[in-house]
């Protein structure tokens, strides 16, 4: 079991070094840098001054030179200052990063339980209901989820004026927020967010039950005249968990992915909106401060999910040649 | 890193800032805030204030990258020695209470018992400490901080004559300095509060004497202003600002719409009946700010005055405040009716496509049997139109109307479209082979006509300037030139008439409309939002219910 943490954690390492290194060419390779951009706003074209703000910043040096520079600064801690506004970009991505963990464990917790109950729902009901239950992810996947925070903004905030339209706070709380008003405003951005991974979630749930009621131990269970809901509860449902651990990171891509949208539709103060600006503005540190957190984020999601493994499949904890 | 800033400070040196304007127009310095609420009761209320940004940089007036609309953070909490009076369209006094002027120095005499919002006392050691802190590169307190706009003021020296008075040198002797000295380079803060923080945490706990205290601010999500109760002028009516900075206007809306804010700056065209019809209230009013878009007269066939002045008869500028629903307004000149130097007698060009079509058959671009393109010489009337990404608000109708209104007459028209970060880059605009019409914005950094035309001269030419499309006459910079150097306001009113007269003449730009702030607001708690010059919501003379 060590070996395979070890193994694990070590890979995990190696993709993250692989991604920042990617991310960090790649958004060097757009056109555009930053000191065009923010120079060529304050009325600055002249281009031996840009080119002297580029070497300044040292943007001129190879990119092996850039990257190893930034990634022994990062070792320490230090991830700079924005090329922009000029704020540490620790202080900018601390801001971003409560809200966002917040946003996408609650949406995590909403996803997986509206999922698996839809997901059992359509497997074990009959009738219309199993077909309406059936047919409903495919249509909640098919239908942007920026669209989904719209309705939800109009109908739940504007309409009705039951919860507030976006943001983390309402603009009077400021830094005093009540813990009644953070859940308030956490309630329609984590709704649109869940419905993609409760959507995968529900399809993955009621297709594994399918197939596990086709086992042999089902039958012989049936056979033997064990309750319908002994089984259910005691046979079928533990091997549904299993290929939905084995997607979460599926999952978690999917919420990061959508996140950004949701963001922005409920101008959440998170990674996702701060990534959008940054990219805009071609600040490379905060991009790629930015992208450093969504892949630990990603790759801690997948050691989380290996570590399930671990707890619920004692083939992964006791493998047969050892 | 934070030398690295500072470089960018020496290296703005020498340049001449024009102003960024809604984000999509040439950038720009801004006047100081006026210092009186005129009228205007203060009230215990608060006053929650959407935008859909913040300007780049903080509320150091000093420091911002700014964009004019959204600048309200340090028009609120500083100000300068002199500010521009709009109403009477003059330099007026605020921390100075007189001045004399002499085209390369001022003398002013600072106002007494002023002091900043951290009780420390506004003097002449104050007043030095703060011109030398933008300009001077000896100066301790000038190290690592950036002052993208400090050259818009030409600082040469600051001397302290005595606790109450100073004197500035210029570098330059122009008849508009003071009213650059009105301006963010010039803004006067607390010295002891600038030593004690480091810039980048400065930035957003500035000192200054305004009528408001910044008590937190959340870059690029939320500010929070309280009043100063020591202010030395007429105290502002909103006893507590809070500004929500949301990217997306959409968001603001539903904001206004759901009661969590009084009002929001520039809702989308397409939302204005929905707020109208939650009983909001929307507000328009015309802003220094102008639309259109440039010529590029290097290059056929815009490098021809007839076939620019036939495009400028095509475009129908009318159509663009119904299409606006109000958001804009047309012009025809260099220079709008409001201001000073407007010359009345320059009649613009107003949309007539026969007058178009006639003067394109006579330059001998034909439309063929049936065809809609016109053609000469076997070739077609082709035109690239280069735009940028992230226009908002009525700036999105223009493109879309420079290219139907140029079809309907026969152009054949593509449309480039460049990222808004490239938009002044080589690889935008920059770049004149790629098209032969620039949609765009431009501004003055200062309410002075020749300031504003100063971008349309051979010394504006990219990089010194954004004079982008290469319009180049002689008589015109030399009125340009005259009237910068001439105290005679009468004579550099009458220079830059003339100088509208031969833009008219060779139009080299397409005046499109004049850009409207528009503002969504609870007429429930507020009666009446005025806006100043450059486009930002005038806090200290709202009219609350």
């Amino acid at each position: 079991m060590g070996r395979y943490i070890a193994s694990r954690t070590g890979s995990s390492l190696l993709v993250l070094l692989g991604a920042s290194i990617i991310l960090f060419c790649t958004i060097r390779f757009v056109p555009g840098d930053p000191i065009t951009t923010v120079l060529g706003s304050a009325g600055i074209a002249n281009p031996d001054l840009v080119a002297r703000a580029i070497t300044a910043y040292g943007l001129d040096k190879p990119l092996p030179v850039q990257y190893v520079a930034w990634l022994s600064h990062v070792a320490q801690g230090d991830f700079g200052f924005s090329l922009v506004s000029g704020e540490r970009v620790t202080d900018i991505v601390a801001r971003r990063v409560g809200p966002s963990l917040l946003l996408g464990l609650a949406a995590s917790v909403l996803g997986l339980g509206i999922g698996l109950i839809w997901g059992i729902a359509a497997g074990y009901l009959s009738g219309a209901a199993r077909a309406v239950l059936r047919a409903a992810p495919m249509f909640v996947l098919v239908v942007p989820s920026f669209s989904v925070g719209l309705a939800l903004i109009f109908a739940f905030a504007v309409s009705l004026r039951l919860l507030p339209a976006s943001g983390l706070s309402s603009p009077l709380e400021g830094d005093h927020q009540s813990l009644a008003s953070l859940l308030t405003h956490l309630i329609l951005p984590a709704l649109a967010l869940c419905l993609v991974p409760a959507s995968l979630v529900a399809r993955l749930t009621y297709a594994t039950i399918d197939e596990v009621e086709q086992e042999e131990f089902i039958r012989t269970a049936r056979a033997l005249g064990v309750p319908a809901a002994r089984i259910a509860v005691q046979h079928s449902l533990p091997n549904v968990m299993l290929p939905i651990i084995t997607t979460g990171g599926l999952l978690v891509s999917a919420l990061i992915t959508n996140a950004v949208l949701i963001e922005t539709v409920f101008s959440w103060p998170g990674v996702g909106t701060m990534m959008v600006t940054a990219v805009q503005q071609r600040d490379y540190t905060v991009v790629q401060a930015g992208i450093l957190v969504v892949a630990v984020a990603y790759v801690l999601s997948s050691l989380a999910v290996d570590g399930l493994y671990l707890v619920v499949d004692p083939r992964v904890r006791n493998p047969p040649n050892t | 890193m934070m030398n690295l800033h500072a470089r960018v400070r020496f290296l703005g040196a020498s340049f001449v800032a024009l102003a960024v304007v809604a984000s999509c127009t040439q950038p720009s310095t801004q006047t100081g805030v006026s210092p009186s609420a005129s009228g205007a009761a203060d009230t215990n209320k608060t006053f929650v204030y959407g935008m859909p940004q913040n300007a780049v940089g903080g509320c150091d007036g000093t420091q911002i990258v700014v964009t004019v609309p959204v600048g309200n953070c340090p028009l609120l909490n500083q100000e300068a020695l002199v500010r521009y009076d709009e109403s009477r369209k003059t330099v007026a006094p605020s921390l100075a209470t007189s001045w004399t002027f002499d085209g390369t120095s001022a003398t002013f005499k600072l106002r007494p018992s002023v002091t900043f919002q951290d009780g420390t006392p506004f003097n002449a050691d104050a007043v030095v400490f703060n011109y030398r802190r933008v300009w001077d590169p000896t100066f301790d307190a000038n190290k690592g901080v950036k002052f993208p706009l400090a050259a818009t003021v030409p600082f040469k020296s600051v001397d302290k004559i005595d606790d109450m008075t100073v004197k500035v040198n210029f570098t330059t002797s122009r008849a508009d300095t003071m009213l650059l000295m009105t301006t963010y380079p010039a803004f006067i803060q607390s010295p002891t509060a600038v030593q004690k923080m480091t810039p980048a945490d400065y930035t957003f706990k500035p000192i200054g004497t305004g009528p408001y205290k910044v008590t937190s601010y959340q870059d690029a999500a939320r500010f929070e202003l309280d009043r100063n109760d020591g202010y030395w002028g007429t105290k502002p009516p909103a006893a507590k600002v809070v500004i929500v900075i949301k990217q997306d206007a959409n968001a603001l809306v539903s904001d206004l719409l759901s009661g969590a804010i009084d009002a929001s700056l520039s809702p989308a065209l397409e939302q204005f009946d929905q707020i109208r019809n939650a009983g909001m209230t929307i507000q328009t009013s015309p802003a220094l700010v102008f639309y259109g878009a440039n010529f590029n007269v290097t290059k056929p066939p815009f490098d021809n005055t007839q076939m620019r002045q036939a495009a400028e008869y095509a475009i129908d500028k009318e159509s663009i405040t119904t299409l606006s629903k109000g958001a804009a307004k047309p012009m025809y000149g260099a220079i709008v009716d409001s201001m000073r130097e407007y010359n009345p007698d320059v009649q613009g060009y107003k949309y007539d496509a026969k007058k178009a079509g006639d003067m394109l058959t006579a330059l001998g671009w034909v439309l063929p049997a049936g065809g809609k393109v016109r053609m000469k010489d076997g070739q077609p009337l082709h035109v690239d139109v280069i735009q940028r990404t992230g226009y908002s608000g009525a700036t999105t109708l223009l493109t879309p109307l420079i290219v139907s209104n140029l079809q309907d007459v026969g152009f054949d028209v593509k449309t480039v479209t460049v990222e808004q970060a490239l938009q002044y880059t080589p690889q935008g605009y920059f770049d004149l082979s790629k098209w032969n019409l620039a949609v765009g914005g431009w501004s003055a950094s200062i309410p002075d006509g020749g300031k504003l035309m100063e971008n349309m001269t051979t010394g504006a030419f990219v990089p010194a300037g954004f004079n982008i499309g290469k319009y180049s006459n002689p008589t015109f910079d030399q009125k340009i030139t005259d009237a910068a150097a001439s105290f005679d306001q009468a004579k550099h009113d009458q220079l830059l008439k003339e100088a509208q007269v031969i833009l008219k003449n060779e139009a080299p730009w397409l005046w499109i409309y004049q850009y409207q702030s528009v503002i969504a607001f609870n007429p429930a708690k507020i009666s009446a939002a005025p806006f100043r010059l450059f486009g930002q919501l005038d806090i200290l003379n709202l009219k609350f219910k």
